[in-house]
């Protein structure tokens, strides 16, 4: 018997999880830690964010599907690696901290033989001035952010109906964040409902964020063929917020969140402030902080995690210029160097460098975003390393054989701009590879022919079909298999 | 609310003529384009 334990039930947990249980024979075991009960469709949150879903439409609880696919669960976090075991047991094992209300506080060794770490991001509220829910600014990060954000915009909006002006900032809330896309789907989703309400006259949008310019979303921007021209994706970007008219600031690191206003440094080293009524501002990520022991109980977690807290795996973290950069940097088997039977998937796992351009202030302050790693890139690799993991497993090999690099690897992503079955709109967007590979592709990094994107209603009705057929899938229901990550 | 000025962030992007909004959310023209971006997007699975 050999166990496979998965730490986090994500998009990148959830698959590895089911795709396991569904190849491994029943003498093995598949256990998933999560601090939480529920799954969550992350990317429906933003429509929890405008009021269009209520959290019980993007979550469900997830015991009754373990229950039902033969996969051990246990609701806790997981607090410290130990890949050689400890002083009384060579069995590598991994500590948990239960959260689930009848073993609250409870902590338990449970062993592995293999270990994927999907654990997701920690969201780094912290790392500015007066950032976050429980400060001076919302969020939509979780389905329960999303909800009081809502909460509040709603306010808001009854206030506009009586006349008063508001401004309204959305973007991002640190010069290091990533999932600009969320961010500029809520803005949209925004908008859509300030003109649904009729009150559109009476709101001042701002976008504010790190990418040096509109379009960059973390991956560099894209090109595609569109209207006889190969344009950059700044230059659709900057039309669709002149055509709903919302102003935007780029290259911007927030410094601190006040109730009311914002303070930012710029990529040119100025300081500037701006007044709002209300700030949804996402944070930067970092990894949950994971702690990791050798046998005799020395702290190894420099072997297992970079400085971020994200997990080590193969890819090449030497120091490099952006020039130097190259596609084989990014890791394909996801595995740690050192400890060959742990993994990591989705965001828990470190990625080599950015994707953006790196840029700093004259003061020396980082702005440029961080590599994207969710939704369907997440998915992929969690299935490859399941797939991997599994065969090893049964002994039908004896190293990892599926690769999964985003250097290689495409990524369809759409992105919400107002939900409404006959009026909606949404932004379909493909592109190969996800890496943009100047080498094989030198005008643009990536292959024309797979890098497309156009806006429409036919976009809208896709995301709304995702969001129902990704909860099929993650609930195990039948032929769940036959639905792509 | 954010007017087009001269010389203004706005002033410069390109927007879309009357024809090309309606077409956005022209059902006939969009089942078409649903067809279009599906098979796109199955492309881009079958490649992984």
């Amino acid at each position: 018997m050999a166990r496979l334990l998965i730490l986090g039930a994500g998009i990148a947990g959830q698959t590895a999880a089911l795709h396991a249980s569904k190849r491994l024979s029943s003498k093995h075991e598949v256990v998933v830690v999560s601090p939480n009960s529920k799954w969550n469709w992350i990317p429906s949150n933003i429509w929890v964010g405008v009021g269009m879903m209520k959290p019980e439409q993007v979550t469900f609880e997830l015991a009754p599907v373990y229950k039902k696919t033969g996969i051990y669960f246990h609701q806790a976090r997981a607090v410290s690696i130990h890949p050689e075991g400890d002083l009384s047991t060579s069995n590598p094992f991994v500590t948990i901290e239960y959260t689930h209300e009848s073993k609250k506080g409870e902590t338990e060794k449970i062993n592995y033989d293999y270990l994927i770490n999907s654990t997701g991001p920690k969201l780094n509220f912290a790392a500015t001035k007066g950032l976050g829910p429980e400060l001076n600014s919302f969020s939509v990060c979780t389905y329960d952010h999303a909800a009081k954000t809502f909460s509040a915009l709603n306010e808001l909006i009854q206030r506009m109906k009586k006349g008063e002006k508001k401004t309204l900032l959305i973007g991002v809330g640190h010069g290091n964040c990533t999932c600009q896309g969320a961010a500029f789907e809520y803005i949209f989703n925004v908008e859509y409902l300030l003109r649904k309400n009729k009150v559109r006259d009476k709101a001042n949008l701002v976008w504010l964020s790190n990418e040096k310019e509109l379009g960059d979303f973390g991956i560099g921007g894209m090109h595609i063929k569109r209207g006889g021209y190969v344009t950059h994706s700044r230059i659709f970007t900057e039309s669709l917020y002149t055509e709903r008219g919302i102003s935007w600031i780029t290259q911007a690191h927030v410094k601190e969140v006040i109730d009311g206003e914002i303070f930012y440094e710029t990529l040119d080293g100025a300081e500037h402030s701006i007044k709002s009524d209300f700030a949804m501002l996402l944070p930067p990520f970092s990894g949950v902080g994971l702690k990791s022991f050798n046998k005799q109980g020395e702290e190894i977690t420099k072997d297992l995690f970079a400085a971020n807290s994200f997990m080590l795996v193969d890819a090449d973290y030497s120091k490099k210029n952006y020039s130097d950069w190259n596609p084989s940097d990014w890791p394909s088997l996801y595995q740690n160097p050192k400890y060959k039977n742990i993994f990591a998937a989705g965001i828990a796992f470190a990625p080599p460098h950015a994707i953006s351009k790196p840029m700093q202030s004259p003061n020396g302050t980082p702005i440029f975003p961080t590599p994207p790693r969710t939704g369907m890139p997440s998915g992929v690799m969690a299935r490859q390393i399941a797939l991997n993991i599994t065969d090893m497993m049964e002994g039908r090999a004896d190293k990892p054989t599926r690769h999964a690099s985003m250097a290689k690897m495409g990524a369809a992503c759409i992105a919400s701009a107002g939900a409404n079955f006959f009026k909606g709109t949404a932004v379909s967007m493909t592109m190969y590879p996800i890496i943009p590979d100047f080498e094989t592709y030198p005008d643009t990094g990536r292959q024309l022919k797979y890098t497309t994107g156009e806006i429409g209603l036919a976009g809208h009705w896709i995301k709304h079909f995702l969001h129902h057929a990704f909860i099929y899938k993650a609930k195990a229901k039948p032929f769940w298999k036959i639905i792509p990550e | 609310m954010n007017e087009r000025k001269p010389y203004e962030q706005s002033y410069y992007p390109p927007v879309p003529t009357g024809f090309t909004k309606f077409m956005r959310t022209n059902l006939i023209y969009q089942f078409f384009r649903f067809l279009v971006i599906n098979f796109k997007m199955l492309r881009m699975v079958r490649k992984h």
